[in-house]
């Protein structure tokens, strides 16, 4: 098993060299100058020409990507072009917010999705199963946006329970930051609930045919204990692949929802970069997301292991 | 008898009335306290006055610094850090004499050495500060003793003032030894004004807090310029990019102002929002939109063809396609409001579909695609060109719109890369600094005499003069069309009724002196 891991976490350096490789490609690629935006729009040509040999924009690109990778490994992700501020201090600033609305999301959406998809899968072709699949269509089909907007309106403005902008951290202050995050992760939490209900409905399905859940059903055991002790267990492992990709992409996804709920978080400071062509902002968020997204992938693979005893580590 | 004992009641009644504290009447005076919490739409960029240009920058940096000089609501110049200022005959020389008694946030006084200090900081390649080129004409900064400045320029430049009352970024004095403390880059940024910088939190907050040792400019409240007291004990600006959400922080009460009400909510807030205590104030702004043309570039180059599309597009209609109404339509630079502007620069093309037709057919005009270069970062930019699109396809110009982002569209302006391009501008109260743009069409390398009026714009400071200048300028944008100015957008702000004495003005920027809580 942990040469298993080690030989897992080498294998991740390649993957992020060819990340830092594309998305430095593409940020420098498409039009537009960071030193233009820094200057504003009476930019006069000799000072934009100025700031570009000075953030060393002047350089090949190959030489530019040599001396940001350099610094990477040193630990140095640079510094924003606009802000001053250091890449590394934002990401630590931003990513626990961004961690916590996508972890408390995903908390969320097992909640409702696992007990949603089980019961559809048990009550499969009667009036319970459709409703809870009709409700899993419009979890995937209602458009995030649109949600947050109206559980403000209905709970921020209409009661007045919840705020409709501002963070607390739930470190600093956990109820009055549970205030702040609960619509943001159930808005954010509802489109990832809705595709691992039916995830788990499948799987269950599949397993229910199985043989020897028939032989535990003719055994004479609980409903109860054959669906908890000897189907979910087997039904679970697809399911937690599916969980782990969702998890990855709520992370990188999590914009729309930072930006209407008004959340510091690593998304929505990405998205801002890439406008204002922050290049080491950039660069280096989307290096550390890739990061993030492949460990998360890490452990959904050895947490298989558990859930499926076949699986072996080499 | 009886009348005389009911007038002299009555004149009783009367001097009691006048004598009573205001409260008792229900008018209160102002009160020193409470935090108030302004919503705007976009975090700022950075702190440091002289590395940034962004607007949202400057509107919270206006409370924390102060320039030498700056605009009055009629764009007049007012002194705000100096308490006067003497310009010499040939205005080389400009001699500023500055409040004595003023102290950074630090406690140290400002004097003359922390304004060449400022300025040259400025001028310094090293600070990369987007005013730089601004300050070229200047030659060198001599401090005459402890409170009186004096900058020598190169060349004879009547706008230099213009360049200290900047509006963004803020032409600030700054105290040297906070910036080498703090790494050559404010982080915790110190300055002169009314409020005192607490703490940044990026997309979270910006706190201010009351600087009681504030000493500033004598005068009525008057735009940038005149007295700034503070009253409220602390400024919380708290960015809220959603537009909805905004409207609900402000029905929420979460936030006390909000800085930019969107056009689209101004019905709801006549009917719902005002009964609700919201008040929502309107002024005209001095940001200008217009269409850019590329007049050396194909198609577009022809004169005839400009002054179809002149004809063609109805300004009023534009106006209200892009901001519902909530601008005023200027064919014009210059806004209305400033003392520069005549009535002539009311001439400009009244819309006629034959006339234009007509002038395309003269400018042998085939239906050729014109590219419109456009942006939906500023959804305005959006909406004026798809206005302008339906307008000119009206008379059979063939517009395909290409929808770009903003830096691409900042990028293609400056390399004057367009054939028309959809754009807008930030408040520029000097219509001299304005009228450089049209370089950006490249008319000035057919036409040499705007470069000529606009030399001639900078030495000379007298009224008559430069309204005479600037006329002469529209009646070649008039004759030439190298842009269609559409209009001057108005500025929305709402706050509630117990935020007194708060009054948008013709910049956009809250302005957080003078204004008080009473709740």
């Amino acid at each position: 098993m942990l040469t298993y891991i080690v030989k897992r976490i080498f294998y991740l350096l390649p993957t992020l060299f060819l990340v830092a490789v594309i998305v430095f490609l593409l940020i420098h690629l498409i039009p537009g100058d960071p030193a233009l935006i820094m200057l504003g729009q009476e930019a006069k040509p000799e000072a934009v020409q100025a700031i570009r040999k000075e953030l060393g924009l002047d350089q090949p690109l190959p030489v530019q990507f040599a001396l940001w990778m350099g610094n990477v490994l040193r630990g140095n992700f640079g510094t924003s072009i606009h802000s001053k501020i250091p890449v590394i201090q934002s990401i630590r600033e931003r990513f626990p917010v961004t961690f916590v609305l996508t972890t408390l999301a995903v908390l969320f959406s097992l909640l409702i999705a696992l007990p949603s998809g089980i019961l559809a899968a048990v009550y499969q072709n009667t009036g319970k199963d459709y409703l809870i699949m009709l409700a899993t269509v419009l979890g995937v089909s209602i458009p995030g946006f649109w949600l947050g907007l109206m559980g403000l309106l209905i709970f921020s403005v209409h009661f007045g329970w919840l705020p409709s902008t501002g963070y607390v951290a739930i470190w600093e202050d956990f109820g009055e930051g549970m205030k702040y995050m609960l619509l943001p992760s159930v808005t954010l939490g509802l489109f990832m609930a809705a595709v691992v209900a039916r995830m788990t409905r499948s799987s269950m399905l599949e397993v229910f045919r199985l043989e020897y859940v028939t032989h535990a059903r003719a055994k004479g055991l609980s409903e109860w204990s054959v669906i908890n002790k000897h189907a979910l267990k087997n039904a679970f492992a697809p399911t937690l692949t599916t969980i782990g990709i969702q998890y990855g992409m709520l992370l990188g996804g999590a914009v729309v929802t930072e930006t209407v709920f008004s959340l510091p978080g690593l998304g929505k400071y990405l998205v801002v970069s890439i406008s204002m062509r922050d290049y080491p902002v950039v660069q280096g968020c989307i290096l550390f997301v890739a990061l993030v997204y492949v460990l998360i992938n890490l452990i959904v693979d050895l947490l298989y292991g558990y859930f499926d005893p076949r699986i072996q580590y080499q | 008898m009886k009348r005389i004992s009911i007038f002299l009641l009555v004149l009783l009644a009367i001097t009691l009335i006048n004598l009573a504290p205001q409260e008792v009447l229900g008018q209160s005076s102002p009160k020193k306290g409470g935090t108030i919490n302004v919503g705007i739409n976009t975090d700022v960029v950075a702190l440091d006055p002289h590395t940034n240009a962004a607007v949202v920058s400057a509107i919270v940096l206006h409370h924390v610094f102060e320039s030498l000089l700056g605009y009055g609501e009629n764009l007049e110049i007012l002194p705000v850090a100096a308490e006067r200022w003497e310009v010499s005959k040939d205005f080389k020389t400009y001699t500023f004499y500055l409040v004595k008694g003023k102290t950074f946030h630090n406690g140290r006084e400002m004097t003359a050495e922390d304004v060449k200090y400022s300025l040259e900081r400025i001028m310094d390649p090293k600070t990369k500060s987007p005013r730089m080129g601004s300050f070229k004409p200047v030659e060198k900064i001599e401090v005459r003793d402890k409170y009186t400045v004096v900058v020598h320029l190169q060349t004879p430049n009547a706008t230099f003032p213009h360049i200290l009352a900047d509006l963004y970024p803020v032409i600030a004095i700054v105290p040297k030894e906070e910036i080498e403390k703090q790494g050559g880059v404010f982080k915790s940024p110190v300055g002169t004004g009314p409020y005192k910088f607490v703490d940044w939190k990026p997309d979270r907050h910006v706190i201010l807090e009351r600087y009681d040792k504030y000493v500033g400019p004598k005068g009525p409240r008057n735009g940038i310029g005149g007295e700034r007291v503070a009253y409220v004990d602390r400024v919380k600006f708290i960015p809220i990019p959603e537009e909805s959400v905004s409207i609900m922080a402000l029905l929420n009460k979460e936030i006390d102002i909000l800085q930019y009400f969107p056009p689209k909510y101004v019905d709801r807030h006549k009917s719902e929002y005002s009964k609700k205590g919201i008040i929502l104030q309107e002024v005209t702004g001095l940001s200008w939109y217009q269409i850019f043309m590329g007049v050396t570039k194909p198609v577009v180059s022809s004169q005839k063809f400009r002054q179809a599309c002149a004809y063609a597009i109805d300004l009023d209609m534009v106006t209200q396609a892009a901001y519902m109404g909530h601008a005023k339509a200027n064919p014009s630079v210059i806004p209305e409001q400033s003392q520069y502007w005549t009535p002539y620069h009311k001439t400009w093309y009244k819309k006629d579909v034959n006339k234009a037709k007509q002038l395309l057919k003269e400018a042998g005009y085939k239906g050729e695609e014109v590219i419109l270069d456009t942006t939906k970062k500023y959804i305005a930019m959006y909406s004026q060109a798809v206005a302008v699109q339906s307008e000119l396809a009206a008379v059979g110009i063939n517009v395909k719109m290409n929808v770009i982002d903003w830096p691409v569209l900042v990028q293609k302006n400056l390399a004057s890369d367009f054939q028309m391009l959809s754009y807008g501008m930030g408040p520029m109260p000097n219509p001299g600094l304005a009228y450089t743009y049209l370089k950006r069409t490249k008319l000035d390398q057919a036409y040499p005499r705007i470069n000529e009026i606009l030399e001639e714009c900078t030495r000379t400071s007298d009224r008559k003069n430069l309204q005479r200048l600037y006329e002469e300028v529209h009646k070649i944008q008039v004759e030439q069309v190298p842009w269609i100015h559409l209009y001057n957008y108005n500025y929305l702000q709402a706050h509630h009724n117990y935020v007194k004495e708060y009054q948008a003005i013709n910049t956009g920027y809250p302005r957080l002196w003078g204004v008080w809580l009473d709740k």
